[in-house]
């Protein structure tokens, strides 16, 4: 695909209606910025300062203390260690949570879109059905089920826990993203004797590289973001780093430093933030050769 | 299973100390800055007797109690977990999931409140350790808002109350602050109740919960009185964080609220002075009581076993007892535990705490979480509906009590 | 034999399906049927929980505010979505900040971004406040204490969670767009909103579907919003049915209350989505 922007037609500069747009972006730019700009100054206040000015003001002199303090000193226990104890657990449980599901995900979904497996449409329809209930009310069964298996409290687990419940989306992106692939792709393939798992890893997956971002995205989001199911399926030796932020920023009693929490969020969100950034260019291009055509 | 066993006791053997093997897990929510050195002072006494303290804390109550809720029922429990006083653990104790300490507790009878040791056992046998006692009920008022103002303070929610909180609202101050959150509209209802009816109220509505108890007019008259309060308190008080409320009495936005004790914290930070700066009231003279425990979840392994049965006697300890509460600030629940040295607020509170007919269990301790939650929908839905008649209430608040 | 072999890559699909999904909705389903409390006991209750949930008036309110909540918060992404796609696709600068900026409340723990929230509504300490510091004295924008309109301020944040990630899959869509459909509406001199809304949004019918299944399951899940938001409040005006699944599984110990309510729940997903899901397996098998 060549560069879609490029084939717009030119625009007069300065008319009306580029001025409308703008400032239609612009006033859409300000309501989705302005919590962050509020998180942002915040940060930078000290707690006097917060106690006694107005939430919109900036600081009058700014200071990192807050940041520095969220990231390796502030309380969350017995230790003042700040966000940063439970990082590399974090990257251990997303990496193999990312993949493997994904992984899942697409071939669910390129077993749905293009054979024909019998109640194989049920078992997907029953799977979209369980995406509608609270996750934390499969709590109960889910831990009985892994004590049963002993694996409970392991990376094991909550890995596995991860691609139960990010099973349903990826499996209905990749479904909608295979079923809209031309179906003479994969007739010509069987044509050529291709079984399942070539079409698969020779023609669908590397076609699938723009659709792997947005899942990636979404998952990296999701399973990065996840609190209560890390700290109950991960053991106590590979509790994620959520679980650090939620000690700052959720105590009951006590002072609480908001400056340190806003903080503490911003640094919790950089994993995926510098993902959007980075991946933001195939991120839209993906979806756009994914469910279009659908 | 005999193969894991052996391979334990040969790992067991080659650790050579024995002390290496005392570790104990503890989940618990104290999670804030000074809170945490409260649970140092724990680890330390633990770490003073041989044990390891290896700590698992969670903010929020909700969360640790699933976290030690769900590691109970999959055969991995923590050697201790943090409850609040109350009936939510009943049902651990009752499918034998939680140790019997009552042979810690065999003097408890003579030092701790009854309300609060009637709160840790089950038939008899006691299976949670109380840790600390915090007073819910109270009034606080900044002094000089008061003066400036020209009210002299309240001695509860009379009419005095009303007159000090028009004055306040005639020099141009927020009469009332309230932390406009479900616990905490539930905690200013309690209090006027606890006002207006006393010990004998309390223990009608929620022990006997009798025909007679809600009949009585002075539930109507505690009710009223809390829908009165409506009109005292500001436009922000809705979803309000406590310590934000606190902070408009400490600042003088403010004149009066309402508060668990954990509210000198922060007037301790702010480097406001009881008694001077602040003012401090126990309406109708009676302490709610409320606070945190212990429970000991039974354990399959012997070692483990072992360095619970020591994290145990660690905690029972008086002199860990004081330096926790100290550093927490809240009360000891046994009176054999020193605390000189305290705050005048501090003393009116340990002296209410001394009887029966000063001090009642906090509605969680009395009934069960289903019970308590749907009085707290109740009472927070009357407080932001002023359609609704306290006749209805009543009635509802019986049929909850009474069925629920 | 290759269907076994499409059969075999399906299985992990087909155990967790039926062990975990279909599993746990038995077994919700029967614990709503007996009276545990916070652990699970089997015993019959009858409909006893049933009945305690629809006699309890915060249990009616939780559902009525779901629906207000679906439909704005709905409705709101997929508008505001689709307006931010369609202006940003038109050769405007800063494209990538702009995109950023709309996609990173998604990245954003709810506990942080809801309280920020809740101090911006606040009367006495956010934009109106601000406003009247600006003074216009009489500016009233105090929906969040307000019991009637408290809800709608759930809703605006949820949109605000949630546009940007409908902006990013419709731009897509966008982009996706044959040009030569785009050079006939030139040829044709048909305006361009009415290209927008007559050609262009019947082409992107997929992606709003899929964009609508992703809200609507999250419309239906949340609940983290609103106890960083209001906490149910003022009094209970803003309580929702998952935070009422959520308080009585671990707050108030009762997993047969709470198994009760996420019955309901799902009965109601149920009588909504199926007849969407026959209407479309029914088109899909036409077609194919």
């Amino acid at each position: 695909m060549t560069n879609p922007a490029s084939r717009r037609p030119a625009k007069a500069r300065f008319s009306p209606g580029r001025i409308g747009i703008y400032s239609f972006l612009f006033f859409s730019a300000l309501f989705f910025a302005l919590p962050l700009f509020v998180m942002l100054i915040t940060s930078f206040k000290t707690m006097e300062e917060i106690r006694t000015g107005s939430i919109f003001s900036l600081p009058r002199a700014p200071e990192l203390s807050a940041w520095i303090k969220a990231w390796s000193s502030a309380c969350t226990g017995m230790t003042c260690d700040g966000i940063q104890v439970g990082f590399w657990n974090s990257v251990r449980i997303l990496i193999p949570a990312t993949v493997i599901s994904i992984f899942v995900g697409a071939l669910n979904g390129y077993a749905l879109a293009m054979w024909k497996v019998r109640w194989a449409g049920l078992a997907f329809l029953l799977l979209m059905t369980g995406a509608f209930i609270p996750y934390q009310v499969y709590v109960f069964p889910l831990v009985q089920l892994f004590a049963l298996s002993g694996t409970f409290g392991s990376l094991f687990a909550i890995v596995t826990v991860h691609i139960i419940f990010g099973m349903p989306v990826m499996t209905l992106i990749f479904r909608n993203y295979f079923s809209s692939i031309p179906e003479e792709v994969f007739k010509a393939a069987r044509m050529d004797g291709a079984g399942f798992w070539w079409i698969f890893f020779a023609i669908m997956l590397p076609m699938a590289t723009p659709v792997l971002i947005v899942a990636v995205i979404w998952q990296v989001t999701g399973i990065w973001n996840d609190f209560l199911l890390g700290l109950i399926f991960a053991g106590r030796d590979n509790l994620p780093m959520t679980v650090q932020l939620n000690n700052i920023v959720n105590s009951q009693f006590g002072e609480r430093e908001y400056n340190v929490d806003m903080a503490a969020t911003m640094l919790t969100a950089l994993v995926p933030l510098v993902l959007y950034f980075v991946s933001g260019r195939w991120f839209v291009r993906g979806i756009a050769a994914g469910s279009v055509k659908g | 299973m005999r193969l894991t066993v052996s391979i334990a006791a040969l790992c067991a053997g080659l650790a050579a100390p024995v002390l290496a093997q005392s570790r104990a897990e503890v989940i618990h929510w104290w999670t804030s800055e000074g809170e945490s050195l409260a649970v140092r002072a724990l680890g330390d006494s633990f770490a003073a007797a041989g044990g390891e303290w290896l700590d698992n804390a969670i903010a929020g109550a909700s969360g640790a109690r699933q976290a030690a809720v769900t590691r109970i029922l999959a055969g991995d429990p923590p050697a201790a977990s943090q409850f609040n006083t109350g009936r939510e653990y009943e049902d651990l104790v009752a499918q034998g999931l939680l140790v019997d300490i009552s042979d810690i507790a065999a003097d408890w009878g003579q030092t701790m409140p009854a309300s609060l040791l009637a709160a840790s056992q089950l038939d008899d046998r006691v299976y949670a350790m109380p840790m600390n006692i915090h007073g819910r009920n109270w009034i606080w008022y900044n002094t000089a808002v008061l003066a400036e103002a020209g009210a002299t303070p309240p001695t509860g929610w009379g009419e005095d109350m009303f007159a000090a909180l028009d004055l306040i609202a005639a020099s141009g101050r927020v009469p009332l602050a309230l932390s406009g959150t479900p616990s905490y509209i539930l905690s200013l209802f309690e209090s006027v109740l606890l006002d207006r009816g006393g010990p004998g109220m309390w223990n009608g509505l929620y022990g006997d919960r009798s025909d007679a108890a809600f009949a009585d007019p002075r539930l109507r008259d505690a009710l009223e009185t809390f829908a009165r309060l409506r009109d005292y308190v500001d436009a922000g008080s809705s979803g309000r964080a406590w310590n934000a409320t606190i902070a408009m009495i400490i600042n003088g936005t403010a004149g009066i609220s309402s508060q668990g004790d954990w509210a000198k914290a922060e007037f301790a930070a702010a480097g406001l002075e009881p008694g001077t700066n602040y003012g401090c009231v126990l309406p109708g003279g009676v302490l709610m009581i409320g606070g945190d425990v212990f429970v000991f979840p039974a354990q399959r392994n012997a070692e483990r076993a072992q360095a619970q049965r020591l994290l145990i006697e660690t905690l029972a300890d008086a002199a860990t007892l004081r330096r926790f509460n100290q550093i927490k600030g809240s009360i000891p629940p046994r009176n054999d535990v020193d605390m000189s040295g305290t705050d005048i607020c501090a003393e009116t509170g340990s002296a209410a705490l001394r009887s029966q007919d000063t001090s009642v269990p906090r509605l969680s301790m009395l009934v069960s979480g289903t019970i308590a939650g749907e009085v707290q929908d109740l009472i927070v839905e009357f407080w932001s509906d002023p359609r609704m008649s306290v006749d209805a209430v009543i009635a509802r608040y019986r049929d909850i009590v009474q069925n629920g | 034999m290759k269907l076994s072999q499409a059969r075999l890559a399906l299985l992990p699909m087909f155990v967790i399906v039926v062990v975990v999904y279909v599993g746990a909705i038995v077994w919700t389903v029967g614990i709503s049927f007996t009276p545990s409390r916070m652990l699970p006991v089997y015993e019959f209750a009858g409909l006893d929980q049933y009945r305690a949930l629809f006699r309890s008036s915060r249990w009616i309110i939780s559902m009525t505010n779901m629906a207000i909540f679906a439909v704005g918060y709905i409705g709101g992404c997929l508008v505001l979505g689709y307006l931010m796609a369609i202006f940003i696709d038109q050769k405007v600068r800063a494209e990538n900040t702009l995109r950023t900026i709309f996609l990173y409340p998604h990245a954003m723990s709810f506990i942080v971004t809801g309280l920020v929230w809740n101090w911006m509504l606040s009367p006495t300490e956010g934009i109106q406040d601000f406003v009247r510091g600006l003074g216009w004295q009489s500016f009233t924008f105090d929906w969040i204490v307000q019991p009637r309109m408290a809800i709608y301020t759930i809703v605006i944040a949820g949109v605000w969670h949630g546009a940007g990630f409908v902006m990013a899959l419709l731009l897509a869509g966008l982009r996706g767009v044959d040009e030569e459909i785009w050079k006939a509406g030139r040829i044709d001199a048909i305006p361009r909103w009415r290209m927008y809304l007559h050609v262009v949004t019947p082409i992107l019918a997929p992606v709003f579907a899929t964009s609508a299944v992703l809200l609507t399951t999250h419309a239906i899940k949340s609940y983290d919003i609103v106890v960083a938001m209001t906490q149910g409040g003022p009094g209970i005006s803003t309580e929702v049915p998952a935070k009422y699944v959520m308080d009585y599984l671990f707050e108030r110990g009762s997993i047969g209350q709470a198994a009760a309510a996420a019955t309901v729940m799902l009965m109601m997903v149920a009588a909504v989505a199926a007849p969407v899901l026959y209407a479309r397996s029914f088109a899909k098998s036409r077609r194919g």
